[in-house]
């Protein structure tokens, strides 16, 4: 069991990562508006193994999600809901976000952030996954194979 | 009238030479200035408690000359029209600030500075002529939709509340001094319904019409508004503005743009404008858009070359650059010359409908169901309260035909204004309900206006008269207009209704010419209804009413063109009320007369429509005579066929007649196919006698047709409860063949085409059978001969039985999670006992991956996973096919080392928990002397008594339907394009048997409860019963949470901590009693479609029993007594309180139902017991607890580490392995 160190602020963020997140970081402070990605947020979702490509995948979805739901709850919120709610820990799910993404972009599809989001609780709420413990990529791997996504 | 102002008229004469510019975005453009907090305060805002940054309108007070700067630089660009900064300058946009009284002196100086910045540039450039465009976003909330997805009807914002805003920033943009009103951004058509209302207000108490430029959001490439509507659509509803233009902005970039805007420059009869993004979002560029400047420009070009524009602009990304660009590139291009439309009627919904009247077109039928004054149903549901199926009778309306629904709640005992609002609210939920336009019907004008403020399409009043005379009429009709929707004009004046000809005309044709002269109300949308009154109703004087209807209407549409008539169809008839065939005879005879007149639509029963041909000549005769008078007699002529055609069922009689036609072999497939038992046996019987022995029935026709079932079902053409009753038939046939088998003795020989053996059990411990049943079923229709051992059954059972039987396959069952641990021990003994045949593992805790990861290794035979009854057949012919069974065991053995590999994997990516000492500091902090702790009337532990026909309200449908593997949701699922019809026949076969089940005592419910002394110790419960403390053990969450407040929950934390706050805790238990033994009787009948389906009503009663045990403890606690909620309500759970089971996510551990059981003495007083693997019997029961905190909910404990399960062993005074055995789905760890 990690006992996970208080970061505070992105600095602090930059101080345990690496100098090399600060440019992502800067990208992504600079690039959404605080309302949609506030700095506490930004500074959870670098928490435990998160990677610069997953951070930046995010900002982008996150980022269009707030020209398309400009109102209502933000993705962000949305997101961590979810996450709170779910079995698996928030880099198995950038993890899967990034896979999903992936499966989108080549199939040449694009998808509003809450039906990813929706679609990936399916994958969670799988037959499969009870009584053992999966991989949660393992599960969206498997859902995209066998049923595809038609959002 | 209105006067137009001079910009106004100068403006249409400009867009008639050329094409307008209009600037680029204002919000990104900011970002560049890269501004931070303090400069959204300075001077004006130093102290406000709330962060202001990113509130750009605020710039318009703190950095003037910034927002002043952005305007020049886009003014020189060569934009003729530039919008103020005052996108959020609405009280709801500013609220999120706090700034709510700020906002009229924002919207004042945010012109104020747009016009100074014009002017200034104006005089230094007497050569442009430049526009203010005053800027009205669409705020922050949406009209037609529920930001709850629990709760569609909610809205977080009124129509009324949308008029106040928008008249407050209409009126301070105008007194500062823009020329023109931009609502724009629309993703909601009704919110910019409410601007178009507030600016309609402003305009005509200022008595001007001002320049009005309309802008709707496509939001993907769907082609439709956030909220829904097509462009069309969306043009319909806000068509009546009247606007100069109307466009397309945000959201897309230009490429994608082009056929919304090439659509919209086809349809719509003012200006076109179009301001799309710089391409797609792009957050790797500074402005977030990275299409440049040329790019943009040449893409709009291209618009303007094919005759789509008048003005154009740019939105978010787009810079000075970009207008520059553009205006270079499309100046010297014509605009688009503003078109005529072809007259119409221009209604919508999400999708729109044009009822062209200049020609002959096709009867429009208005759904008529969803009227309480006409549909018995429909009101018995809205007095129930049962709105969500009220909207399936809408939803059969539209998937019937309806063109339109007609929706309406005047009925004395309703609060009838409440329920068109909440009504409304849940159809705009429905995108295949309200895809059509909606027609509001009501006596009462405030029922409509309010229904009028829900409706984002552009729908119909019906209806306004001249009763209460022309004033009020004019008053309404007004308004009407404003709403931007269609009227019904009823034939009724101040003298009354109209029945002649003549006054029907007279009538019309003065409401017409109110309308159209004093309120230039557009005839097109008018339409006429001169009452279909009821004929034969003996008395003389309304024989000739249709005739007078028809005739009325061909006079109409000479007279005033444009308008459309309707009528109710129904009326007609009502003398004829329970007979419907000569009620659907008459209203077809009366509509192909009324329509070649003229009537353009009614409000009928969409899909009870007989087909005027094909009505029986002679029915069809005594029809017409009546309905268009003919002679005296006609009455009593109809009267006497109708007498001698009650109850008939032609259609049915019909096509009964046309099946029972066919071969024997093709009777017994079609009986086996359709699961009609009725002539099975006499066609068995003359197969046996026709084709020489029963084994030869059996291996013709009926296994002929079985394979054509097990066909269809394999390729999803039937569905599971029809092929249940398929086996049914199947079923008789056999039974009554078996004598004549015996009498042959070829009772062995039938065996030898059997497929194979399979033994199917419940595993030991385990009561729960119904998909082993379904299981069973399918396999028997594919020629398996199937031993079904039952429930609770023993590992060594099962196996003596598969060497008694020789059996093929043995398949295993079980419902609960402590079943997998007995699944791995039949495997283990099948082993040791030197078993070969494969094992098939199903059942609903079971998985792929269980059987992977903890059977397969203990048993070296083939064992395969199946998850649904569907892939059987498939599983087990791979596994006794002698050429296939090797290469699919081995497949087997590869996927089961890739599910072993992946869960190992697995197991690291769950080890990331806090410790338990650190998941307990961070449970949620109650202030418990301010929590309102629910105190009950009575303590102690009650038997509490319901009868069936009281649990009928409570019961949830859904979980009926999963069982019988159709997947959905009740009442949506009846509608299901794919197995709908399967569906409701199986929820007509599920009422049939639960009338019975009532009428005949079947069953009886047995329900026990308690309420007692609790205080929280830790995570356990401490309950005071008898003197005695005894303690509830709870599990606590230790996966981290990232979202703000969200603590580690236990049920624990529900109760108070300390015996002072007087707290206390329910518990409960309940059961249906005579569940077994009815579905035992079918069983014996071979009828095991209603044996399945009487074990999954008495599970469905269970659940219901549970609820209304819960509502009467919630009564005890008087919380209750308040409550008012729909069954809708009760199954989302919307009361204040949970009861959370024993083995179910929130308290996994099935064995706290033995303390359950002894506090409550669950089996001495109601009969329920509990195995050993602590399931309950009889199957239909329901266990758990109540938890009364205000905050209860209902959580998954999920992934726990290896420290609390020592805690809880200890707690328990168990050992950590049983532990570990029980809460194994739990472990966040491996265990040792």
């Amino acid at each position: 069991m990690n006992q996970v160190k208080k970061i505070n602020t992105i600095e602090e963020v930059i101080t345990l990562k690496g100098e090399h997140w600060r440019a992502a970081l800067h990208f992504a402070r600079t690039t959404i508006a605080d309302r949609y990605l506030s700095d506490k947020n930004l500074i959870r979702l670098t928490k435990g193994n998160c990677t610069i490509s997953q951070l930046e995948l995010m900002v982008k979805i996150l980022y269009a999600d707030s020209k398309e739901r400009p109102v209502g709850v933000t993705g962000i919120d949305q997101f961590f809901y979810v996450v709170d709610r779910s079995d698996f820990n928030l880099f198995s799910w950038l993890e899967a976000i990034t896979i999903f993404s992936n499966w989108l972009d080549k199939n040449n599809r694009k998808s509003p952030f809450p039906k990813m989001l929706g679609y990936l609780q399916c994958c969670e709420d799988s037959p499969e996954n009870k009584d053992v413990t999966h991989v949660f990529v393992d599960l969206v791997n498997d859902m995209l194979e066998k049923h595809g996504f038609e959002g | 009238m209105l006067k137009k102002h001079p910009t106004l008229l100068l403006m249409e004469k400009l867009l008639q030479e050329k094409i307008l510019f209009l600037d680029g975005a204002m919000g990104t453009m900011i970002q560049t200035y890269k501004l931070q907090e303090a400069d959204f305060r300075q001077n004006y805002f130093e102290s406000h408690p709330k962060d202001l940054k990113g509130n750009n309108d605020l710039l318009v007070f703190t950095r003037p000359e910034i927002i002043k700067e952005i305007h020049t630089q886009y003014l020189e660009a060569g934009a003729d029209i530039i919008e103020t900064n005052t996108f959020s300058g609405t009280k709801l946009a500013q609220k999120d600030y706090d700034l709510e009284h700020i906002v009229y002196d924002l919207n004042v100086k945010a012109a104020n500075l747009a016009r100074m910045a014009c002017d200034e540039f104006m005089q230094k450039n007497p050569d442009r002529k430049c526009f203010v465009a005053g800027a009205l976003g669409p705020t922050n909330r949406t009209a037609s939709l529920s930001p709850d997805v629990n709760n569609p009807a909610f809205r977080a914002v009124s129509f009324d509340e949308l008029v106040e805003n928008y008249y407050q920033q209409t009126k301070a943009l105008i007194e500062g001094g823009v020329d023109i009103l931009l609502p724009e951004t629309t993703f909601d058509t009704l919110n910019l319904k409410a601007c178009i209302f507030a600016i309609e207000k402003f305009q005509t108490e200022t008595g001007i019409k001002y320049p009005l430029m309309l802008s709707v959001t496509i939001t993907d490439a769907s082609g439709r508004t956030l909220s829904g509507q097509t462009v069309e659509a969306f043009w319909h509803s806000v068509r009546h503005a009247q606007p100069l233009s109307v466009g397309i902005n945000c959201a897309l970039g230009a490429r994608e743009m082009r056929p919304y805007i090439e659509e919209l420059s086809k349809i719509a009869d003012c200006y076109i404008s179009c301001y799309p993004n710089a391409g797609l979002p792009n957050p790797l560029t500074p402005t977030g858009y990275d299409e440049t400047p040329l790019k943009t420009a040449q893409f709009v070009a291209e618009f303007a070359a094919s005759g789509f524009i008048n003005i154009l602009g740019g939105c978010c990304g787009t810079t000075p650059d970009h207008i520059a660009a553009i205006v270079k590139k499309v100046s010297l291009l014509a605009p688009r010359k503003k078109m005529e439309i072809k007259k119409a009627t221009r209604l919508s919904g999400l999708d729109a409908l044009i009822i062209d009247n200049t020609h002959n077109n096709p009867f429009y039928m208005v759904g008529e169901r969803t009227n309480v004054t006409g549909s018995p149903l429909f009101a018995k549901l809205i007095r129930a309260n049962n709105f969500d199926e009220a909207l399936s009778v809408a939803r059969q309306q539209v998937e019937n035909g309806a063109n339109i629904i007609d929706i309406n709640f005047d009925e004395g005992l309703l609060d009838s204004k409440a329920c068109m609002v909440h009504f409304l609210n849940l159809v705009a939920s429905e995108p295949d309900i309200c895809r059509v336009p909606i027609m509001i019907d009501s006596s009462k004008w405030e029922v409509l206006e309010a229904g009028l403020k829900c409706i984002q399409g552009k729908g119909i009043v019906n209806s306004i008269s001249l009763k209460e005379g022309q004033e009020q009429f004019l008053a309404q009709a007004r308004l009407i207009k404003a709403y931007g929707a269609a009227v019904v004009i009823m034939a009724f004046d101040e003298s009354g209704q109209a029945t002649s000809t003549e006054e029907k005309v007279r009538i019309c044709k003065r409401a017409y010419d109110l309308l159209v002269e004093k309120l230039d109300f557009d005839p097109t949308d008018i339409i006429f209804d001169t009452n279909i009154l009821t004929v034969a109703t003996g008395i003389e004087e309304h024989n000739n009413y249709a005739v007078n209807f028809i005739e009325a209407i061909a006079q109409l549409k000479k007279i005033c063109p444009g308008a459309l008539t309707s009528g109710g169809v129904s009326n007609l008839s009502f003398s004829f009320r329970g007979n419907n065939l000569v009620r659907e005879a008459m209203h077809s005879v009366f509509l192909y007369h009324a329509i070649k007149a003229g009537l353009d639509m009614g409000i009928v029963n969409a899909g009870m429509l007989a087909v005027y041909d094909e009505i029986d000549p002679i029915l069809r005769e005594k029809c017409e005579a009546v309905v268009l008078n003919k002679s005296p007699e006609a009455t009593e002529e109809l009267i006497e066929l109708a007498e001698s055609l009650k109850g008939f069922n032609k259609k049915e009689e019909k096509q009964i007649q046309q099946w029972r036609e066919q071969t024997m072999e093709a009777r017994i497939g079609h009986s086996l196919v359709k699961g009609i038992d009725a002539f099975i046996e006499a066609d068995t019987e003359e197969a046996r006698l026709a084709l020489g022995s029963p084994l030869n029935v059996i291996e013709g026709p009926l296994m002929e047709g079985m394979k054509i079932v097990g066909n269809l079902f394999g390729e999803g053409k039937m569905f599971l409860p029809q092929v249940v009753k398929s086996a049914r038939v199947m079923k008789k046939a056999v039974a009554y063949l078996e004598p004549f088998m015996e009498e042959e003795k070829l009772k062995n020989l039938a065996n030898a085409r059997q497929q194979g053996v399979f033994v199917i059990a419940t595993v030991k411990g385990d009561v729960h059978d119904i998909g082993k049943n379904i299981v069973g079923v399918v396999l028997a229709c594919n020629g398996y001969k199937v031993i079904d051992l039952g429930v609770m059954v023993s590992a060594q059972k099962i196996l003596d039985a598969a060497i008694f039987h020789k059996a093929d396959i043995i398949g295993l069952s079980g419902l609960i999670t402590p079943s997998l641990d007995e699944m791995i021990h039949v495997a283990k003994e099948m082993q040791r006992q030197g078993f070969t045949v494969p094992l098939l593992i199903g059942g609903a805790t079971t998985s792929k991956a269980h059987t992977a990861i903890k059977i397969a290794q203990h048993y070296h035979a083939p064992i395969a996973h199946v998850g649904d009854a569907s892939l059987v057949i498939e599983v087990c012919s791979k596994l006794l096919n002698p050429e296939k069974k090797e290469i699919f065991a081995i497949e087997l053995s590869a996927l089961y080392a890739k599910l072993k590999e992946r869960h190992l994997k697995g197991i690291e990516e769950k080890s990331q928990l806090l410790t338990y000492q650190k998941a307990q500091e961070q449970k949620v902090q109650y202030d418990w002397s301010k929590i309102e702790i629910a105190k009950a009337d009575r303590q102690g532990i009650f038997t509490l008594d319901f009868s069936i026909q009281e649990l009928l309200p409570y019961i949830d449908w859904s979980p009926f339907f999963w069982t019988w593997e159709l997947k959905g949701s009740y009442p949506k699922i009846l509608g299901n394009e794919k197995y709908g019809q399967e569906a409701q026949k199986l929820f007509n076969d599920a009422q049939e048997l639960l009338a019975a089940i009532v009428k005949n005592n079947f069953f009886t419910p047995k329900s026990i409860a308690g309420i007692f002394s609790a205080h929280s110790h830790q995570d356990d419960v401490v309950v005071e019963h008898l003197q005695k403390s005894i303690h509830l053990h709870f599990l606590r969450q230790q996966k981290e949470k990232l979202s703000d407040g969200n603590s580690t929950f236990c049920l624990a934390d529900f109760i108070a901590p300390d015996k002072s706050y007087q707290d206390s805790i329910g518990a409960f238990a309940v059961c249906i009693d005579g569940v077994e033994s009815l579905a035992r009787q079918f069983e014996q009948k071979h009828d095991d479609y209603n044996a399945i389906m009487t074990k999954a009503l008495g599970d469905r009663l269970a659940e219901a029993l549970a609820e209304a045990t819960h509502k009467k403890i919630r009564d005890y606690y008087s919380f209750g007594l308040t409550e008012n909620l729909s069954n809708e309500d009760l199954i989302k759970e919307k009361y204040r309180g949970i009861r959370p089971a024993p083995g179910y996510p929130a308290c996994p551990d099935h064995t706290e139902k033995k303390t359950l059981w002894e506090l409550l003495d669950v089996e001495a007083k109601i009969g329920i017991s509990l195995t050993e693997s602590f399931a309950m019997n009889p199957p239909a029961s329901v266990s758990g607890y109540y938890f009364n905190h205000p905050e209860a909910q209902y959580f998954n404990v999920g992934p726990i580490g290896v420290d609390q399960i020592e805690n809880y062993a200890k707690r328990k005074n168990l050992s950590k392995a049983d532990v570990e055995k029980w809460l194994a789905p739990n472990l966040g760890y491996e265990p040792s």
